[in-house]
């Protein structure tokens, strides 16, 4: 039988858990970071991912992974916490100023995470990238926003098409 | 049922529009951050696979500033997911003023949807200088059976049309705001006390009450009354109410039944006579009351007289300053 969580026993060390990435690379993590994942933390508690043996997650790749973890270690103390209701401001403020470095990326690599974050069920992952790509999209108008997410410029029969449309959709332009 | 970025065209594998290889569900759960039915439709102009992605968006929040009626209906006649979490209405433009047969349709739409939040707010509307020239018009309220929190700011000519007592209930309810309309005192009262059995708060602001109210609720913890109504008859048996506000009804008298009152706030006149606290102690954790007349000790202060916090507003006119000055 696994020990639910780190901490107590095993000498205070904390469990560690492998994951290993669609092109094989293998990470060895906290048990409490990794099961920011609710996939998972079920098959953590089921006592896998000890030893030599390690979960495979054949949808992500070692770059996606890695970024993963990065946010799951950061934010394992504050989920231990069942959301921190005891975490100082100071505490809050360091998380947040995190979270907006941590999505100051590519795009490419916000839409890898977030399928990522999807697949492995980390709410608070998928929340804040969901909500980076939504700020790039708020307020604008259709080009810009074709523009800012890498659509290339629209052939004269889509931008035809794209008039009509916006006829029609009068009202989401007020 | 783990999908990964799809190669859909080579426009995607050439490292262009990467955010069109996303799934539907990401694409939706991206576009209902936006917060705005208007952001997210707009949003269908891009690409033929964008076109219908917003229509699922499970919220659909119209709060800005501008946002029209016609975007409310527009966007609901387009919306095609069978549920919605939240409907988040708040109009502000007087010159475009709703009908509550139009809000009506938006509740109608919105009922079915087994929505968490509703929340309508509509753009106030100038009252006729006569009272007799106000003409109601009837809001019919669907049954909400698993929403938790309803908020309704209506216009002071709606008159709400309760869902009637073989109705079933508002099984999950735990917050109810309603302002600015007029209702049954008792059709609201059976509501409150019958259909409503997870209530938590009540919040009535503004509320033109046609007849007197009287509520019983096992699970009812805060309740604010801003009821106006003549001579307004109210009666409360709330055994887990903790937090009471009475402001702006001057009921005629009150009868309150509420042994875990720890807080009120009393802003209207009292009389020890008329207005009566049952099973209340006389300790308070806070009391705050609003003291029309300088010259007495707030009466709630001798049926309250153990209080952690006290809050007094005293009311005083101009002219008469100097005596207040006198007299403290």
């Amino acid at each position: 039988m696994a020990a639910p969580e780190s901490g107590d026993g095993n000498n205070g060390a904390a469990r560690m858990v492998t994951l290993i990435s669609s092109d094989n690379t293998r990470f060895e993590v906290e048990a409490a970071a990794a099961s920011l994942s609710q996939t998972l933390q079920l098959t953590i508690l089921d006592g896998g991912g000890g030893g030599g043996d390690g979960i495979p997650l054949p949808n992500v790749d070692s770059a996606t992974l890695s970024k993963v973890l990065e946010y799951c270690i950061k934010h394992a103390p504050a989920a231990a916490n069942g959301g921190a209701p005891n975490a100082t401001a100071v505490d809050r403020a360091e998380l947040e100023r995190f979270d907006n470095e941590f999505v100051n990326i590519d795009q490419s690599v916000l839409y890898s995470l977030i399928m990522a974050a999807h697949n492995l069920e980390i709410e608070g992952l998928q929340s804040l990238v969901a909500k980076k790509v939504a700020d790039m999209i708020k307020g604008k108008s259709p080009m810009e926003i074709r523009r800012t997410l890498g659509f290339p410029d629209p052939t004269p029969e889509e931008q035809a098409e794209m008039n009509a449309h916006m006829l029609e959709y009068g009202w989401a332009y007020e | 049922m783990q999908t990964l970025m799809a190669t859909k065209s080579s426009r995607v594998a050439g490292g262009q529009d990467r955010i069109s290889g996303l799934s539907d569900e990401l694409l939706e759960t991206i576009l209902n951050r936006l917060h705005s039915a208007a952001d997210a439709a707009r949003t269908s102009v891009l690409s033929r696979r964008w076109r219908s992605v917003w229509t699922r968006i499970p919220d659909l929040i119209f709060l800005n500033d501008v946002a029209s009626p016609d975007a409310v209906d527009a966007a609901m006649a387009a919306h095609s997911a069978p549920a919605i979490d939240r409907l988040a209405v708040a109009l502000a433009d007087m010159s475009r003023p709703v009908s509550a047969a139009r809000a009506a349709a938006w509740l109608r739409f919105a009922a079915p949807r087994t929505p968490r939040e509703v929340h309508l707010v509509l753009p106030p509307k100038q009252p006729p200088a006569r009272e007799e020239d106000v003409v109601f018009e009837d809001l019919e309220v669907p049954l909400f059976p698993t929403t938790e929190f309803l908020n309704v700011n209506l216009v002071y000519d709606f008159r709400l049309r309760l869902p009637v007592a073989e109705a079933s209930v508002f099984e999950n309810l735990r917050v109810l705001c309603i302002s600015r309309c007029a209702a049954s005192g008792a059709d609201l009262s059976r509501v409150v006390s019958t259909q409503c059995p997870s209530l938590l708060s009540l919040d009535l602001s503004l509320l033109d009450a046609d007849g007197d109210l009287s509520f019983r609720s096992d699970t009812l913890e805060r309740l604010s009354l801003g009821v106006v109504g003549d001579n307004l008859r109210l009666e409360v048996t709330a055994p887990s109410l903790e937090w009471l506000q009475v402001h702006g009804c001057n009921p005629a008298e009150a009868r309150i039944t509420a042994p875990k009152l720890t807080e009120v706030e009393w802003d209207d006149v009292y009389d020890p006579a008329l207005h009566i606290f049952h099973g209340t102690g006389r300790r308070l954790h806070r009391l705050a009351v609003t003291q029309w007349v300088w010259y007495q000790v707030p009466p709630l202060l001798q049926r309250f007289d153990v209080v952690d916090e006290l809050s007094l507003h005293l009311l005083v006119l101009p002219v008469s300053l100097s005596l207040v000055d006198r007299a403290l």
